[in-house]
Order: structure tokens, then sequence, then C-alpha cells
């Protein structure tokens, strides 16, 4: 499953409509999913930001492989509708940077970006500019490598295109529609190179913790050993070891190594 | 096609990181303070990077040649590696270094006149130097003109020894250069079923000997790196295939040197190699020994061993052929 988070609902709705979410109930957060996807909104700023990642993170488990951050950011010189990939995201506060892991092929544009505690409308620097991009990624690098982890953000406003001090909801709705494609696409690229990666079989200890008392020193030998027959497709019969003590039950299994 | 360049803030004006910039030719260039802040973060997984690992240009700080393990040597007393290089484009799969980094990207330490400078301190005594410890030496040549630069500078230093460890067929900088007597090119060969299993992205075995054959008529020395050994079902019938086949196209007369080994790995590196690995095969089957490696059953390993060597000794004098084990 892959994590989508928005810091607000207008930034939301495009992606909600295009790929069928359904509210979930829930009582501290906006959380939406389908199948493959789960999205969050998190509010504006790093401590939402953070908490609300922190928290789907912790009801869903191990099942999110990947998380984007979607959304809208100012930019020094990129134009007003313009999609770009996040390389390096620095934090204004304290100065630290990060780097998320750009491990597939991407031709389009992608650029730093800054992330502020408050609104920055001067311009000056030369990247993109949010309020959750660092909560988000360090958050996110708790559970997830950082090549899963990643920023799609569209350009809402430059230093020739400042925003009004009247926002137009429909102006970013627009611009929020435009950037679906880009997406799905990340989506997609995200979650093929998921199946990159190998997930050692599972051992199922149950029948020798029931049968023998095994020390949990012991339980990691025959775990181990488990694995390795399951993955050389070394099949053992389980009855036949019954009648032996545990000790001889490690070293018959090892044996068919 | 490498996408992505990090550059250290500290080598952004050096002309070699320029030159290798526009040899990469990346959409990108990221501006970073260290390599380690990348390099060595925890969070990151070899394997995706794998896919498509990034360049990082660096500048090496501390030490720059360091002492090989005892019992790797190919018949000198000094000897010691250097690394300009970290990792490789090839994905072997029993490679060591899926467990020792936490990265696949490459790191290339750009500075390599300090390596030439620690590397002329010990030039009035014979010093062998190995290059492909935590790389492939000519892999990444095309961009990083490592031997191209190396080599005018081991010719003018004669007791020093060079080892340049591949399975890469790009060797075009060796055959545009005069051969020189102190260097040797040593190739990693292994069976072409094994190859093709566990040796992916790297070039077959017909080519790699198509490789060495050039070489040798261009008088380059050469060694053969028979490291690391896979046991399979039938190993004698293919290790013994494969050395008659290696043997036919070898001039012994420029064969340097010869090692061997088995499959073997530090207990420190087996388990995140477990996690890494595509071929899980290859590592279900070792085993833990008392001085904390990771290896076959003794008896498999002292078959696979006593064959592989006595095999080698119909062909090579013994006095060429060091064990790594």
């Amino acid at each position: 499953m892959i994590l989508l988070t928005t810091a607000t609902e207008i930034e939301a709705r495009a992606v909600i409509q295009k790929l069928k979410l359904k509210k979930l109930q829930d009582p501290y957060f906006s959380i939406w999913q389908n199948e493959e996807v789960i999205l969050v909104i998190t509010g504006i700023g790093k401590v939402k930001t953070a908490s609300a990642i922190a928290y789907v993170f912790a009801i869903t488990k191990s099942s999110i492989k990947a998380a984007i951050n979607f959304g809208l950011a100012g930019h020094k010189y990129l134009d007003p509708g313009l999609v770009f990939l996040a390389h390096k995201i620095m934090d204004f506060t304290n100065g630290k940077s990060f780097y998320p892991g750009i491990s597939f092929s991407f031709k389009d544009i992608t650029s730093p970006l800054t992330t502020f505690d408050l609104p920055y409308t001067s311009y000056e620097i030369d990247s993109g500019y949010d309020m959750e991009g660092v909560a988000f990624f360090e958050t996110c690098l708790k559970f997830l490598s950082l090549d899963v982890i990643h920023f799609l953000k569209t350009v809402s406003d430059n230093a020739k295109n400042p925003l009004p001090p009247q926002l137009d909801k429909n102006f970013f709705l627009h611009l929020m529609k435009a950037s679906l494609s880009a997406l799905e696409s990340l989506i997609a690229t995200l979650t093929s190179m998921n199946k990159l990666l190998f997930t050692p079989p599972s051992v199922d200890l149950s029948f020798f913790i029931e049968n023998w008392n095994f020390t949990e020193s012991e339980k990691n030998i025959l775990s181990d050993v488990l694995q390795r027959l399951m993955i050389l497709e070394k099949p053992y019969k389980v009855e036949a070891l019954k009648s032996l003590s545990k000790h001889e039950v490690l070293q018959d299994l090892k044996r068919l190594l | 096609m490498i996408e992505t360049v990090y550059l250290e803030k500290e080598i952004k004006n050096h002309p070699r990181a320029d030159k290798i910039i526009n040899r990469v030719n990346p959409k990108r260039v990221i501006e970073i303070e260290r390599y380690q802040e990348l390099f060595n973060l925890k969070s990151q997984s070899f394997r995706l990077q794998k896919n498509k690992p990034s360049l990082i240009l660096a500048k090496k700080h501390g030490k720059f040649i360091h002492p090989i393990p005892e019992k790797y040597g190919i018949g000198g007393k000094e000897n010691y590696y250097f690394s300009h290089l970290l990792n490789c484009p090839f994905d072997c799969q029993y490679c060591f270094l899926q467990g020792l980094y936490r990265s696949a990207n490459y790191v290339l330490f750009i500075n390599y006149e300090d390596f030439m400078e620690e590397i002329s301190k010990k030039k009035d005594q014979e010093t062998y130097f190995f290059s492909g410890y935590d790389a492939d030496s000519l892999a990444l040549e095309p961009k990083s003109h490592f031997v191209a630069e190396f080599l005018p500078f081991f010719e003018s230093l004669p007791h020093s020894f060079l080892e340049l460890r591949t399975k890469s067929i790009f060797t075009r900088p060796l055959i545009n250069h005069q051969a020189i007597a102190n260097c040797i090119v040593a190739y990693t060969l292994s069976p072409e079923s094994i190859c093709k299993e566990v040796e992916l992205k790297a070039p077959p075995l017909h080519k790699r000997l198509k490789s060495i054959v050039d070489l040798q008529q261009n008088q380059w020395k050469i060694g053969l790196r028979f490291d690391p050994l896979i046991y399979v079902d039938n190993f004698e019938s293919t290790y013994k295939n494969f050395f008659q086949e290696v043997f036919s196209k070898i001039n012994l007369d420029l064969l340097h040197s010869v090692t061997l080994g088995t499959f073997r790995l530090p207990s420190s590196f087996y388990k995140p190699m477990k996690k890494q690995v595509k071929n899980q095969k290859l590592l279900a089957v070792l085993e833990k020994t008392p001085d904390n490696q990771y290896t076959y059953p003794p008896e498999k390993l002292e078959k696979l061993l006593h064959f592989c060597t006595e095999e080698l000794l119909h062909y090579v004098n013994k006095e060429k052929v060091f064990l790594c084990q």
C-alpha cells in the first residue's frame, strides 16, 4: 500500500475523486483509502504532519511500502502548474538536509524543496517552498527506506506570480487535477519497485513451541534452520520429530540442510 | 545510464569533477556537504538502489592505503589495497558489498593525486597495490578514467605493482597503452552456468575470456581469480570443463598468478545480505564456522576446494597458485 499525504482538503480533493478513495471512520484525522492507496490530510505545518503520518503508520501496521507527499508549493522560478519531484529537502529552521533516493528513471523536473515554519513569500531561495516536507520525510524515514519516500509538488506561485491575498480555490483545484497523471505514474513506479524487494519466508514455530520447551536462543536457531529449509525446498515431516528431544529435533533438521 | 550525480561542495570546482560530470551527462547534479550524509544513512535499500544507482563524487580524507587481510596476497611481501571507488555496476549475488554498505550508489573519490602521493611513499620496496577490493577496477572506467590516469603513474614506479581486479570487458585504456611490467589485470571468472545464475549484469564468461586474449596479445600480464568457487551439485564436471575452456585460451607465459577460494562471508555481512540477495539458495546453504564466517559445510568445502586445486594444477605451476581462504 502507498501512503499519500496532503496538507489541505483542497489539495486532496482531485486525487480522492480520481482514485475513488473512500473515507474511513476515524476520530482524529481525515483518512481516505482504496485497495492500493491510503491518503491522510495532515493539516498545515510540521507537527500536524508528523503526528498524522505516525498515526497512519501505527494503524496500518507494516502494510505501507512507500509514501508520497503530494500538493502545492511555491517556487522561486518554476512556473505555476509545473510539477516537480523533490531531490533535496532542506529545513530552513536548522539547515538540515535530506535526500530522497531517486532509484528509478525520472526524466522530468526535479528541484530542491525548503520547509518553512511560516509562509514564505520573498522567493529568494533557489527551491520550492512548503511547510511540511521535512516532517514528512523524517517521520516516514522511521518506517521506510529513503528510496520510497517522495515529494511530488505542483507549483502554485513564484516570484513573478505571487499568490493573491484572496485565494481562488478553483485555481488550486485546477492545478491539482492537472498533476494527477504525474502522481499516478509515480505510484506505479513505486509499486513496481516494491517487487524488487525480497522478503524472506516467514516461519511458523507454533508446532515446535507446543511440543518442546525451546529457549529464546534455540528458537532463533530453529527459525533460521526452518527458513533455510524452506528456501532450499527441502521438506521435513513434523510427525517424525515428535518422539525426539529438542536437541535431537535441531540436529535432525540441520542434517537436512 | 546514471541520472543523478551528488557532488560534495568541497570539490565542486575541481576540474576532474567537471570532466566526470560531462562524461556522465546526468539529468541532475545535487550539491551535498559530505558523502557520508547519504551513503551511510541507515534507512536505505541497497537492493532498490541497485536498480538505478546514483554517482556520488567525493573527496577522500584520512588513510588512502590499507594492509590487505592475511592470506590474500599473490606472492608479494608488502600488500596494500586502496579504494578510489565504492560499489560496482555488476550485481553479483555473492558480493560482500551488499552486506558491507547500506547504499548501492557509487562513491568515486576524485582526489587521485592524494592516493598517488601515499602510494609513492612505498616506491623503494617491492609492494603490491590492489585496487579492486570495494569496486570493480575497470567497470566505471568510461566515466572515471581511473586506469588511464594511474597507468602512467605506476609506470614510473617499477617496484610498485598494481592489480586491477575486474569482470569488465572495457579494456580500451589498457589496449591503447603499452603494457607495463608492474600491472596485473586480474579477471574474476566463473563457469558460464554460474555466471548466468549469480553474476547478474556482469559480462558472460566468453566475453571476459575474449578480453583476456586481447590483453595478452598486447602483452599485458593476466591474473586469474577463481574466487568465489560456488558449490553446485555437479561441481566436478562444471569446474573441469570450465578450467579446460579457460586454459585452452590462456597464454601461460603471460599468466602472472592464479588465486582460488570458496564462497565465504564474515558473519556481520551475512545477516544484511539475507535481505538483499535475490538468489536466496546461495546463502541458505552456508553455515557459521567457529571463526565467525559463513561458508559451506566442511565436507562440501573440502571436496570443492580439493577438486578445483587438483584440476588447476594440471594447467598451472603451483608456484603461481595462491589459496585465499
